[in-house]
């Protein structure tokens, strides 16, 4: 259990550094897809509520550490989201395209929820999303397209991050 | 026929998420609420020092990739300019173009010592991967003198602004707050009337700045295309720094102010260098400061 969940936090730190060093200075790019929710998604989906809980945590610091954000929005906001899809675990099966595509649009969806409903017992300085929107479209689009690359990709170490074997079989 | 009933189990798994949810929600309220934690300076320094590498690795990679490319480039264009060696109005515009380039990087020079406060000038090494923020991280922290709520200014094609102010400060990196950011509110003047308003941002640097606290007496007095500027009034900025041109005024009639929108002077998506500045200490190689030069 250890050495899977520090696999995948290294798997989150990387992707946040990917996010924060080099996608963000793309300014070409419309939005900035969220790879750290599709990566604690799939390792929640993969491992369950334990582990969807701690991975989404951990993502959830290095997220705050790099962003504007109040400290502790993404900590929570993750953790409940890695919760959430721990629930989904060898209930649903992440291979394919089409599956990965509906959960990261779902999960898009969720995480702008969360956030309103945590902006309504933190009102300070929490932004929302607006749902009618271009920008918020266009990361839907955007985490859907990328959810089955990514899930494909972190399919590749797998062995890594399983906790149970039988699952990812 | 046997019901299927859905059963809650308080677990391991639901204890986990019930302290990190706690943990996380008192980090949030300490955060939001204008505490400042020395837990997240570090993090913040461990994690941006950490992207500061990646930048660094990820910029060496991408040079190196331009300078073989570049390489290729250079001896293909090297052949046609051999032929094309004899042609002097080429010759001349390219040398235009360097000498353009040149007074632009001495333009920068020139600022930063002709700014009568200390400054820093810095280099915008990544900006903020959650969308709804908008922070830009910069390659000098404490170590070389930055401290938080000092203001950020930048020139660009000759023109000075404010780019927004520091809000969290690492060791080697710090972290901008935006005029752009929702967060962010300043003091302005509106440069002709001398009106002070506050100016805050709307998320994104593709929305226009909102100016609010003007009144509507003064309406006939702008004019599209006004500066507005600092007003330095809360000793957070220094006075007179350029924010952004009045591009839109509303007039609603249930308000006694005007709503004016301003677009900023900066162009945030071209933006690579900043200059922090220290409004509390003199610069010593500013212009007419007398010995250091």
């Amino acid at each position: 259990m250890i050495k899977p969940f520090l696999v995948a936090t290294l798997f989150s730190l990387g992707f946040a550094l990917f996010e924060a060093a080099i996608l963000s200075n793309l300014l070409f790019l419309p939005v900035m897809p969220d790879f750290l929710l599709l990566c604690t998604l799939y390792f929640s989906v993969q491992n369950g509520t334990l582990f969807g809980t701690a991975n989404g945590f951990m993502s959830g610091v290095f997220l705050d550490f790099l962003s504007a954000s109040p400290f502790g929005l993404h900590c929570l906001l993750r953790t409940v989201l890695g919760y959430v899809g721990g629930r989904f675990h060898k209930t649903l099966n992440i291979g394919g395209i089409l599956l990965p595509m509906l959960l990261g649009l779902v999960a898009t969806l969720l995480k702008a929820l969360a956030v309103w409903l945590i902006s309504l017992f933190f009102p300070l300085g929490i932004q929302t999303y607006h749902l009618i929107s271009a920008r918020f479209a266009a990361e839907l689009v955007c985490n859907a397209v990328l959810a089955p690359v990514t899930f494909r990709f972190l399919d590749m170490f797998a062995r890594f991050t399983a906790v149970d074997m039988e699952s990812v079989a | 026929m046997a019901r299927r009933q859905f059963r809650f189990r308080f677990q391991l798994p639901e204890f986990v998420l019930t302290v990190l949810v706690l943990f996380s929600g008192v980090m949030l309220a300490f955060s939001s609420g204008g505490f400042v934690i020395s837990f997240e300076k570090i993090g913040f320094t461990l994690v941006s020092s950490l992207q500061k590498g990646v930048h660094a690795v990820a910029a060496g990679v991408g040079n190196t990739v331009n300078a073989v490319h570049e390489l290729s480039r250079l001896s293909e264009e090297n052949a046609e300019l051999t032929e094309k060696l004899k042609n002097y109005e080429y010759l001349q515009r390219t040398n235009t173009e360097i000498r353009k380039e040149n007074e632009r990087l001495k333009e920068q020079l020139r600022f930063s010592q002709s700014v009568e406060q200390k400054n820093f000038p810095a280099q915008i090494i990544g900006r903020d991967p959650d969308g709804l923020y908008s922070g830009l991280t910069i390659n000098k922290g404490s170590r070389h003198g930055i401290r938080k709520n000092m203001p950020v200014i930048a020139i660009q094609n000759g023109t000075v602004g404010l780019v927004g102010k520091v809000v969290t400060v690492g060791v080697g990196t710090s972290l901008i707050m935006p005029v752009y950011d929702a967060k962010c509110t300043v003091s302005g003047r509106i440069q002709n009337t001398r009106d002070i308003g506050l100016i805050s941002g709307r998320g994104t640097a593709e929305n226009p700045l909102a100016m609010k606290y003007i009144k509507k007496r003064v309406l006939d007095e702008l004019h599209f295309g006004d500066l507005v500027v600092t007003s330095g009034e809360s000793e957070n900025y220094m006075r007179d720094i350029p924010i952004g041109s009045i591009s839109k005024i509303t007039v609603l009639d249930y308000d006694a102010s005007l709503n004016i929108e301003l677009t900023p002077i900066l162009d945030f998506a071209r933006l690579e260098t900043v200059i922090v500045t220290d409004i509390k200490e003199q610069n010593p190689d500013a212009d007419g400061a007398g010995g250091a030069r």
